[in-house]
């Protein structure tokens, strides 16, 4: 009874965040939708050429991954000469970072990394769809206080999506994709403080 | 009858193929009384060289994912103090050491940095000037080294004493020409089991290079 009680006030929790993000909206549960293209869709190895912009420190390098299975992704960050950044497995419901260059290895690092490298690369079933500022979107709740917002895109070439910490939008990402140039992905966060640019290398 | 004589010949082809490749692969450990010899050998080289250019090919093995980025690029060295590593595969990227200047310059932007203010670029800078003639790796102070030779190529392999080193790199392996005496091809390896191969080609050795090609704009 009990563990009743817990599992419904933790579901009204999560159901009422989404509806704080899409407030002044009508709200419609779906299942099973996506908006963004997905990267577990293939089984190729991806690379990309990545800029980390953290205030006015810039971390380049190449970040690679590859599907491990049909819901982990495993991926590293190396930079020019070779030298390891990170290394991480993603699932679909988070990042987990492994390595760390020590430097870099603070605790509150660690979150902001696995945090950020889930948002750019999972794409979440959606459950509920509403209208921010008269765009339809798909909200995903990743944990009680985490959200994604996925946009319909306008153009096929470029889609958008938001992270929010409770009601407060934190970071935008924007993905675009051409022939040429492969995958290209832009996450930053609202108060400029951090970064990220990565342009798929086509092998 | 004639099918088994072929297929003996190509059998006793690849045997013999097998025998050179390991024969030209197989090193033999040098005695510590010879040691002192070679890093002569390699200090004398380093001393008489003035400047550098070649291509090379760095080959990056990432063990979690069983994959290798490689990359390519050109080198240029100047003594004392000047090196441009320059990356134009997968993606341009442009390293500049001038003095005690780094440059760093991709498609879209140039950063500097002073390498007294900055460890980490100074020690990046220390190791890629040092990788060129092995010379200045070969410290004791600074590794445990351990010398083998082949018939064409002596091999160091150094073991890092400092800690931060330590946690970085597990082993460097250094390959030096017989006929030079300069780093041919250097592999370094990290405690994760990841390693990064440069190999060195194409090398010209003292032939005058103008000091514009270190500065950048």
């Amino acid at each position: 009874m009990r563990n009743l009680w817990f599992v419904s006030s933790f579901i009204l929790v999560l159901t009422s965040c989404s509806f704080w993000i899409c407030k002044n909206s009508q709200i419609e549960n779906t299942a099973n939708q996506r908006v963004m293209s997905g990267f577990f869709d293939t089984l190729n190895v991806r690379k990309f050429k990545t800029k980390i912009i953290y205030k006015t420190t810039e971390i380049s390098g190449i970040l690679i991954y590859k599907k491990i299975n049909d819901s982990t992704l495993a991926g590293g960050f190396i930079n020019e000469f070779g030298i390891n950044g990170f290394d991480f497995t993603l699932s679909k419901s988070h990042a987990k970072l492994g390595y760390l260059f020590k430097s870099l290895d603070k605790r509150y690092i660690r979150r902001a990394l696995e945090t950020d490298l889930h948002f750019l690369f999972s794409r979440p079933k959606m459950q509920t769809k509403c209208s921010i500022n008269d765009t339809a979107a798909y909200v995903a709740t990743i944990n009680r206080s985490l959200h994604y917002v996925y946009y319909y895109a306008s153009e096929k070439s470029m889609e958008r999506a938001d992270m929010y910490r409770g009601v407060h939008k934190i970071a935008s990402l924007q993905q675009s994709s051409d022939h040429l140039a492969g995958v290209i992905l832009k996450m930053g966060y609202t108060d400029g403080s951090l970064s990220y640019e990565l342009c798929e290398i086509n092998n | 009858m004639k099918i088994g004589i072929r297929i003996l010949s190509v059998l006793t082809i690849i045997l013999l193929c097998d025998s050179v490749i390991a024969q030209e692969d197989t090193f033999k450990p040098i005695e510590k009384a010879e040691i002192p010899s070679y890093i002569a050998k390699i200090e004398e080289a380093s001393a008489l060289l003035t400047s550098l250019q070649c291509s090379f090919t760095q080959k990056k093995i990432i063990t979690v994912l069983a994959e290798s980025v490689v990359s390519k690029g050109k080198l240029l060295y100047k003594k004392e103090n000047k090196l441009c590593w320059e990356y134009v595969s997968p993606y341009y990227y442009l390293f500049v050491l001038n003095g005690d200047m780094v440059y760093i310059k991709n498609d879209k932007s140039t950063n500097q940095f002073d390498t007294k203010s900055n460890a980490f670029f100074k020690e990046i800078s220390l190791l890629l000037v040092n990788s060129i003639s092995g010379a200045g790796l070969i410290d004791p102070k600074k590794f445990d080294v351990v010398f083998y030779e082949s018939a064409t190529v002596v091999q160091a392999r150094l073991t890092p004493k400092n800690k931060t080193l330590k946690s970085l790199l597990s082993t460097i392996t250094l390959y030096f020409a017989k006929t030079t005496y300069l780093v041919q091809t250097l592999e370094m390896f990290e405690p994760s089991g990841d390693s990064t191969t440069i190999v060195f080609s194409e090398v010209k050795l003292n032939q005058p290079i103008s000091d514009e090609k270190f500065v950048v704009r």
